[in-house]
């Protein structure tokens, strides 16, 4: 199956080790390439793909400074400078790159395992490029959008039992997905499975039941799947997507977890999981991951200014919210909040916004001073302007930061009456209030709650206490929540003895409400009697 | 160039004190390193080739040599993995023809300085359903140690007979000894002799990675057997 073309073919190879390119270059001019070009970082490699449409990219995957090989693959796959035309071959050091690697958000056509002899290059290149010849009249349908055409060849070359008809398969199956076309689609899969139970159609069977609004269903398919082979990130990410359609975002958040724990380095997962975790008011895991994602960002086209300012914006909320506050991660946010005028070009908003971070981050290290300075340069850039609801809300949290509650109260009053009939932004405001204003949320509080006591009442304390711990986390203001979840605190305690994290908890709740009623308010007396009961423990 | 990604470091190991931690950890090392020196193996043996037999004799016990140590570093890393779950078998649909020819062109070097003539006898279509690069592992493996041990040929084989796949690597060396021969089939390491270098790691390594091959309720299976067209050692795989 030797290959003829390699004459026509524009070729380049990025290593950043000099002997590495020699190499390569005299195999690929043996085999008889007459356009070869190589480079030696991953950003040369980019340029040169500006200038030129590549066939052939034989790229290391470790590249020295800038980016490594798999962000030059990403960032060609994003500008569309790669064709389905094209091949990109990666090449690593490592043996099991599967397990490392192709847990990324793109994959290569191949990889290949140093070290390279000539007759390994020539065995695969061969195969692989006789294969897109084959299939170039189906590729280049495909990209033009003739999909009546492409899916003729696919038809007849499986029918005909091509060579390569399990790639037509595939392919096919992801047109009709993509068309809607799933009766289609179900049927290619069920054939396939017939023959073996492959990874590929289980995760496609279960896209299919997702698209039918099956997603129990899709969800037994993917869970199947990880079970035998727990490296499947396809799964995980429809996995996620039916939860958060299943309105399970905690689910949807533990799945995304486990998944970016096996592969750390897929910035896009990251991104979801910091997206996620803030929704479900989860902090720490939301710092956690917008700081990888600033951190991966470094090299990567999916870097976003919006990274970048919710790793600050987490970090100063676990300031403000934990005792002691972790000044390292207040310390890292500040860092990166500092940087970022001069790594994006700040429009509208996003520059006040930055100020606003920066003075809440100061606060949360103490430099009281730098922190009021920082607010006051915004607020004066604010008057007269009308402020969208993501800046009226890094205000507050500004106010409470600086110890300012009456200024955080104030405001988010106004922002009660401008919103009282917009159930969404409500809905984001009533993180910051004792009782939430917003439909929804008062009935997810009022739900969480009775599920809760109805526990207690069974004296079930351990269920009691998740019910109200996540009700805590959703609503960390919620004064009835915190009495709620010391009393069940202190019920425990009463039944199976005194035990310290208990104890540290349930003061926290305990110290939460004492800061915000006196006597006379309608819980003060619930409080004292709580208070008391702990202190006789 | 180390890989930045690897998960096991020396450090990691220190701190629970994990000596198989340590090991795999190195291990790592040891890999990127030898792979560094088979690369410039191979560069030095194109600008200069051997002027005589006796240089010939000794580029091809470099070759062999530098082979094996980065063979046995690489299942190594594997069973380690197996054993700490991290290394699950990706069955995907494979042509025998193309996991064949890589392995006989990854070692085309050796076999070249050792004047050995490899045939591959597989129908251009045969396609079956497991790991391409654990089976690809193995395949290379058996092939380093029958070009130390044949005389003139090696016969690289796969058929399918009622849906067990076999990959067979024939020889026309004095054949597998005795002992060798009864340890795979207890499933475990077999006799271990440290002083004839004989760990039998590979073997233990290909029975692994056939049983991690299960279908319905068969398992994957090695098999060693001598004689045969060739009348030396034979290696077979069979996968459901």
């Amino acid at each position: 199956m030797a290959f003829t073309g390699y004459g026509s073919l524009k070729v380049l190879v990025i290593d950043d080790f000099d002997s590495f390119r020699a190499t390569v270059g005299r195999m690929l001019d043996d085999f008889g390439c007459r356009d070869v070009k190589s480079v030696t970082s991953g950003n040369k490699a980019l340029e040169a793909c500006n200038r030129t449409r590549f066939d052939l990219i034989l790229c290391d995957y470790n590249l020295g400074d800038g980016p490594n090989g798999q962000q030059v693959l990403e960032q060609l796959r994003a500008n569309g400078q790669l064709t389905r035309q094209s091949l990109f071959l990666m090449i690593t050091a490592e043996s099991s790159k599967q397990i490392v690697l192709s847990a990324y958000d793109y994959a290569p056509d191949a990889y290949l395992t140093k070290p390279i002899t000539s007759q390994t290059l020539r065995q695969r290149l061969d195969r692989l490029l006789a294969q897109r010849q084959q299939m170039l009249p189906f590729y280049h349908h495909l990209e033009n959008f003739n999909l009546r055409e492409a899916v003729d060849i696919a038809v007849d070359a499986v029918a005909a039992g091509s060579r390569y008809a399990t790639i037509y398969q595939r392919q096919l199956a992801d047109v009709y997905l993509q068309q809607g076309m799933l009766d289609e689609a179900e049927d290619l899969y069920t054939r396939a499975l017939e023959v073996r139970p492959l990874d590929w159609a289980k995760v496609g069977m279960s896209r299919v039941k997702r698209l039918r609004g099956d997603l129990e269903m899709s969800n037994q398919w993917l869970h199947q799947i990880v079970e035998s082979n727990p490296f499947c990130m396809q799964a995980y990410d429809v996995m996620v997507e039916n939860y958060q359609d299943l309105g399970l975002p905690e689910k949807a958040q533990e799945v995304l977890q486990t998944a970016v724990d096996i592969s750390p380095m897929s910035i896009l997962r990251q991104t979801n999981l910091g997206q996620i975790a803030d929704t479900n008011n989860d902090i720490e895991v939301a710092t956690r991951a917008f700081g990888n994602c600033v951190k991966l960002g470094e090299y990567s086209c999916h870097d976003r200014l919006e990274n970048h300012m919710q790793f600050g914006r987490s970090a100063a909320a676990w300031v403000r919210e934990a005792e002691p506050p972790p000044l390292e991660i207040a310390r890292e946010g500040l860092q990166v909040i500092e940087k970022v005028p001069r790594r994006f070009e700040l429009l509208g908003e996003s520059r006040l916004q930055a100020q606003l971070l920066e003075s809440q981050l100061n606060a949360g290290l103490e430099d009281t001073a730098k922190a009021w300075e920082k607010l006051q340069e915004a607020e004066e850039k604010m008057l007269g302007q009308s402020l969208s609801l993501d800046v009226q809300l890094d205000r507050v949290s500004t106010y409470l930061a600086l110890g300012r509650k009456d200024r955080a109260n104030d405001l988010l009053n106004e922002l009660i009456e401008q919103y009282h009939d917009d159930q969404d932004a409500l809905q984001r405001i009533d993180r910051w209030l004792e009782e939430p204003v917003s439909e929804r949320n008062r009935r997810l509080v009022a739900k969480i709650n009775n599920e809760g006591i109805h526990h207690y009442q069974e004296r079930d304390y351990g269920k009691a206490l998740d019910s109200f711990k996540r009700a805590r986390r959703l609503f960390p203001n919620h004064l009835g929540v915190h009495l709620n979840l010391a009393q069940a605190l202190i019920a425990e305690m009463k039944e199976f003895g005194r035990n310290e994290e208990h104890m540290e908890l349930c003061l926290s709740s305990l110290q939460k409400v004492a800061v915000a009623v006196e006597p006379g308010h309608t819980q003060f007396e619930r409080y004292r009697q709580l208070q008391q009961m702990a202190k006789g423990l | 160039m180390t890989d930045t990604n690897e998960q096991v470091t020396i450090a990691e190991g220190l701190k629970t004190a994990d000596f198989s931690l340590i090991l795999a950890s190195s291990v790592h090392d040891m890999k990127n390193s030898l792979g560094m020196l088979l690369n410039s193996l191979d560069t030095v043996m194109r600008a200069m080739p051997p002027q005589n037999e006796e240089q010939e004799q000794q580029f091809s016990t470099l070759h062999y040599e530098a082979s094996r140590i980065n063979t046995e570093l690489i299942q190594l890393l594997s069973i380690y993995r197996m054993q700490n779950d991290r290394l699950p078998v990706q069955i995907d649909e494979c042509y025998l023809i193309d996991v064949l020819e890589e392995q006989v062109a990854r070692n085309d070097l050796l076999f070249q300085s050792r004047g050995l003539d490899v045939q591959i006898d597989c129908d251009e279509d045969l396609v079956w359903y497991f790991d391409g690069e654990l089976i690809g592992g193995v395949v290379h493996n058996v092939l380093v140690n029958a070009a130390r041990y044949t005389k003139k040929t090696i016969r690289l084989s796969a058929r399918l007979e009622d849906e067990l796949l076999e990959i067979a690597v024939a020889d026309d060396g004095i054949g597998y000894p005795d002992a060798m021969m009864r340890a795979p089939e207890e499933g475990s390491m077999g006799p271990v002799d440290f002083q004839k270098g004989n760990t039998h790691l590979g073997l233990y390594f290909a029975q692994q990675v056939a049983s991690l091959h299960r279908r319905n309720d068969r398992n994957g299976q090695i098999e060693l057997s001598n004689g045969g067209d060739l009348g030396g050692g034979i290696f077979k795989i069979f996968l459901p």
